[in-house]
């Protein structure tokens, strides 16, 4: 399908919306059931919760499985690291109603790989005559002090859906949204060789401070016209930001995005991806940040509305 | 990017002009030019990628000096340079991923790629011999025409060269919607199907037979052609398999040799079981990019003082005395530039350090007043440790000059305990001094050029003449200072960094394993009981698996290296390799560079429960207290 436009609404416009489908995810996370407890529950709407097959963080997962089971949603099981059951049921909702629809994702919780493909699904959908509206919506948690020891690198990979072959004669540009773990980043360039290396990070939260501390060595070393600051609140125009900047890149440059910081930076990222093609996305996440991660919502809501035709 | 550390000579991202523009030729690539065969190994860094690149045609064309003119002539063949990177490799192992059930669906696709990549090559040298040569573009298109026609490649298409490049990279690129939407079952362009050397055959005969038929005499051409794949290690494992087992032993073209590079534990090379693999020696050559013994540290330093002379050459238009300028590494120099008790009370110009009053003396007396370990030590050796004179000239060499590095890093490093049950400890030191000196300046880079350049990027600016244009010798402090933060921040960050930081089956990142074998190290010289021959080198037994990974991951990040003859390897079976850790990483540690011991893995790590925080130095004296 292709993208008819992308807008950024606000939390009481996507709370007013009848959405025929809610997608949402169980984890360990206390922000996995925000959203999806403010919703209007008498909605006659359909209602699937894709629970983490991974039982880390139990009692945070049993009281999350519980509001999501009496607010009437679907359970159904996936591993976190494989989008094959999330995408079939999404698919086979989507033939089986035929309509224009309204589906409002929350991936606060989810992995990259489970909203990446479900990005790349609607991109490489085919139907004919028909609208879907993507409501992608984040809720924000409280700010969180980062861990002190590095973690495992258990995610080093592009993401499926995300990666194309290519050849290595032109050199490589790396585009990175900065987050938690200490020079991430920075070897990250060291890894790929890259020829250029952009920072983007948060400037409008109490996460920026820590984000800056963490990369301090790799913020020094980088020109600034290389780094990129951006509102989380505003992700349109961050997107404008990534879009433009891979546009001009991807005329001399092999891409590779590594969203290492926030969730909204790395649906931008899918997105822009998928929009302009032949750019690789990468997961890089550690063990320990994730783990003990808890997410508790701020009240604050991120949402992409995205139209597709 | 403007990265003082990371942007300074790195090859890959330099044009093949750059590349020669900064080139000092080394042993190394003098071996290179030799028409065989030639697989170089080393870890990155170590100028594999820069010495591929100065065998295109334009890299050699922009090297022009005496020495790069004489070299040139000698070259016998034209070289192609095929670039890998680990953006491509991940594609690829993602591909494979996706296709797992259908591998020669894969290996079609992989080699449609590969041959796209070898193609592209071969492009950029023809239009290379073409520009350099000054051939009419009557020449490219013919040249052009032949190529679409042998290659098969989809037409319509302008017969040019930079236009068959194109082509080729949109034939990658629509590779992509087989693998986005898993169509297994589209048809693949004949390009999938072929042996990269049969179409390379092509390639180089359509171009020979035109320069026959025009009589290009004034082309630079030579009959035979090097095939140059960077980073073998990353390539997908059948182009390793033929590469290695099939093209390395029997050429199909006798034009066509290969240059080809590796990290060192690449397994095409390594595990020899099947008795038709190639051999070295009779059908190719390996060339170490790495210091394994005396021989190519002494090439190494040939190269760093060629390097850095010409750097500063060029950075204050005269010629620069290295020696003048940071003297010569000394440990004794390097004691007194941090204390101001005189060491030296020699009675006479004719005695040793190690005579009564001379410095070492007054360095062992000292030690062994709170050192009980050393203080026992020098009593099994009948020495007096009251008066630590050598009793003979082969004692001498036998017991003071081998333990003088270590007495001294103990004498440095520790200090009288006040606990009870210990004798001695660490001791609060703002630097280590005894890291200095150009020798040492040259082996702390370990091989790897792009270290290097970054080092001497730090020094660049910080000469001063004196008034009778004589030069000021740079401070041993001041050089200690720069050497540690290049370990730390240049060496160690990399390390630290890497994101292929984890070890299966290992709860210790690749940092952490890294950390323990230094800090063990370290305690094992200076603070255990006083040993003549403590550990400085590692080895892995063959019941640890799980250790094996750790040391690929380790050798292809640069941090340890592989140690050969030369070195004692007392109790290490013959067929295991022995590493060190890179001579970058020993500021970091405080450790001396001198071969001692080596002692299993296993031992190193089940040794330790607790890390010294060597990023702050502050907490040295509470750790052991």
């Amino acid at each position: 399908m292709k993208t008819k436009y992308i807008k950024q609404i606000e939390k009481q416009d996507l709370l007013n919306i009848n959405f025929d489908l809610i997608i949402s995810s169980s984890g360990y996370e206390v922000r996995s059931t925000y959203l999806s407890s403010l919703l209007n529950n008498s909605n006659n709407n359909n209602k699937i919760v894709f629970s983490f097959s991974d039982l880390r963080g139990q009692n945070e997962r049993n009281k999350n499985d519980n509001i999501f089971h009496k607010l009437r949603f679907n359970s159904i099981k996936c591993d976190g690291n494989n989008s094959e059951i999330l995408i079939k049921n999404i698919d086979d909702y989507i033939i089986s109603s035929n309509k224009d629809l309204s589906i409002l994702i929350d991936y606060s919780s989810m992995t990259r790989v489970w909203y990446g493909s479900i990005i790349n699904y609607f991109k490489n959908l085919v139907i004919q005559n028909r609208q879907i509206i993507i409501y992608f919506a984040y809720s924000l948690a409280e700010y969180n002090k980062p861990n002190l020891k590095d973690s495992k690198t258990s995610h080093f990979e592009p993401i499926d859906g995300f990666c194309n072959l290519s050849v290595p004669s032109i050199p490589t540009a790396l585009i990175t949204g900065l987050g938690y773990e200490k020079n991430k980043a920075f070897g990250l360039k060291e890894f790929f060789d890259a020829e250029l290396l952009y920072l983007f990070y948060t400037i409008d939260n109490e996460f920026t401070f820590s984000v800056l501390d963490k990369n301090k060595e790799l913020i020094d070393r980088t020109s600034r016209e290389y780094i990129l600051p951006y509102n989380i609140n505003d992700v349109l125009l961050t997107k404008t930001i990534l879009l433009d900047l891979c546009s001009n890149l991807k005329k001399n440059f092999r891409i590779i995005i590594a969203p290492c910081g926030p969730k909204p930076f790395t649906i931008i990222s899918f997105l822009v991806a998928a929009e302009l093609g032949s750019i690789d996305v990468w997961r890089i996440s550690g063990e320990t940040v994730e783990n003990n991660f808890k997410a508790i919502p701020n009240g604050k809501i991120i949402t992409f509305e995205i139209c597709y035709y | 990017m403007d990265d003082k550390y990371s942007r300074a000579f790195n090859a890959r991202y330099m044009s093949f002009e750059e590349v020669a523009r900064s080139f000092i030729v080394s042993d190394h690539f003098i071996s290179i030019i030799s028409c065989e065969h030639t697989i170089l190994t080393g870890s990155r860094g170590c100028g594999k990628t820069t010495l591929l690149k100065m065998l295109h045609p334009k890299a050699l064309n922009e090297w022009n000096n005496s020495e790069a003119n004489r070299t040139k002539s000698e070259i016998p063949f034209i070289g192609i340079y095929i670039p890998a990177d680990r953006q491509w490799k991940s594609q690829l192992d993602s591909f494979e991923r996706k296709f797992d059930k259908n591998k020669d669906f894969v290996e079609s696709i992989f080699r449609g790629v590969v041959n796209s990549n070898i193609l592209i090559a071969i492009c950029s040298t023809f239009s290379a011999l073409i520009d350099i040569n000054n051939i009419d573009e009557s020449f490219e298109i013919d040249l052009s025409l032949k190529l679409i026609e042998n290659w098969k490649i989809p037409t319509p298409i302008a017969p040019n060269l930079d236009d068959i490049t194109i082509k080729l990279r949109k034939m990658v690129g629509d590779f992509n919607s087989i693998f986005h939407l898993k169509n297994e079952g589209q048809e693949l362009p004949e390009i999938c199907n072929k042996d990269f050397i049969d179409l390379v055959s092509l390639g180089i005969d359509c171009f020979e037979s035109l320069v026959r038929k025009r009589k290009l005499v004034s082309i630079k051409y030579r009959n035979k052609w090097a095939l140059c794949f960077d980073e073998l290690e990353i390539a997908p494992k059948y182009l390793q398999n033929e590469l290695v087992n099939l093209n390395l032993r029997s050429r199909s073209d006798q034009r066509i040799i290969f240059k080809l590079t590796s990290t060192p534990g690449l397994a095409e090379l390594s595990e020899k079981k099947d008795v038709i693999r190639p051999s070295e020696k009779d059908d190719f050559s390996i060339l170490k990019l790495w210091i394994y013994n005396s021989r190519s540290q002494r090439q190494w330093r040939e190269f760093c003082n060629k390097y850095m002379t010409k750097s500063f050459e060029k950075r204050y238009n005269c010629k620069i005395n290295l020696k003048s300028l940071f003297g010569e590494h000394n440990y004794i120099d390097g004691l007194k530039s941090v204390e101001s008790f005189d060491f030296s009370k020699n009675k006479s110009k004719k005695q040793s350090e190690f005579d009564e009053g001379g410095t070492m003396w007054n360095v062992m007396y000292l030690l062994q007043k709170y050192d009980d370990s050393f203080k026992e030590y020098l009593i099994r050796k009948n020495i007096d440790p009251d008066n630590p004179i050598p009793k003979n000239s082969s004692q001498t060499d036998a017991i003071h000059r081998k333990i003088k590095p270590i007495v001294l890093y103990r004498y440095y490093f520790t200090e009288k305990s006040v606990r009870a049950n210990k004798n001695i400890k660490l001791r609060s030191r703002n630097i280590n001094a005894f890291n200095h000196g150009i020798d040492y300046i040259f082996d702390i880079a370990d091989g790897n050029p792009r270290a290097f350049a970054n080092l001497v990027n730090e020094f660049i600016d910080m000469v001063i003449f004196n008034s009778d244009k004589s030069i000021k010798k740079i401070d041993i402090q001041i050089q200690s200072r720069i050497i540690e933060a290049f370990s730390i921040n240049y060496s160690y960050l990399r390390i630290r960094n890497y994101p292929k930081n984890e070890i299966k089956n290992n709860d210790l990142l690749l940092y952490e394993i890294i950390d323990k074998i230094g800090e063990y190290f370290f305690k094992r010289l200076v603070l255990d009981d006083f040993n003549a021959d403590p550990i400085i080198f590692f080895y892995v037994e063959k019941k640890d698996k799980n250790l094996r990974e750790f040391v690929d991951i380790a050798l292809e990040s640069g941090a340890i290296l592989k140690i050969e003859e030369e070195i004692n390897k007392k109790g290490v079976r013959n067929n295991i390799d022995v590493y060190r850790l890179s001579y970058s990483l020993y500021p970091k540690y405080k450790l001396p560079k001198v071969n001692y011991n080596p002692i299993s893995l296993s031992s190193i790590l089940n040794s330790q429960k607790t890390f010294i925080d060597y990023s702050q130095p502050n907490l040295f004296t509470n750790i052991l207290e």
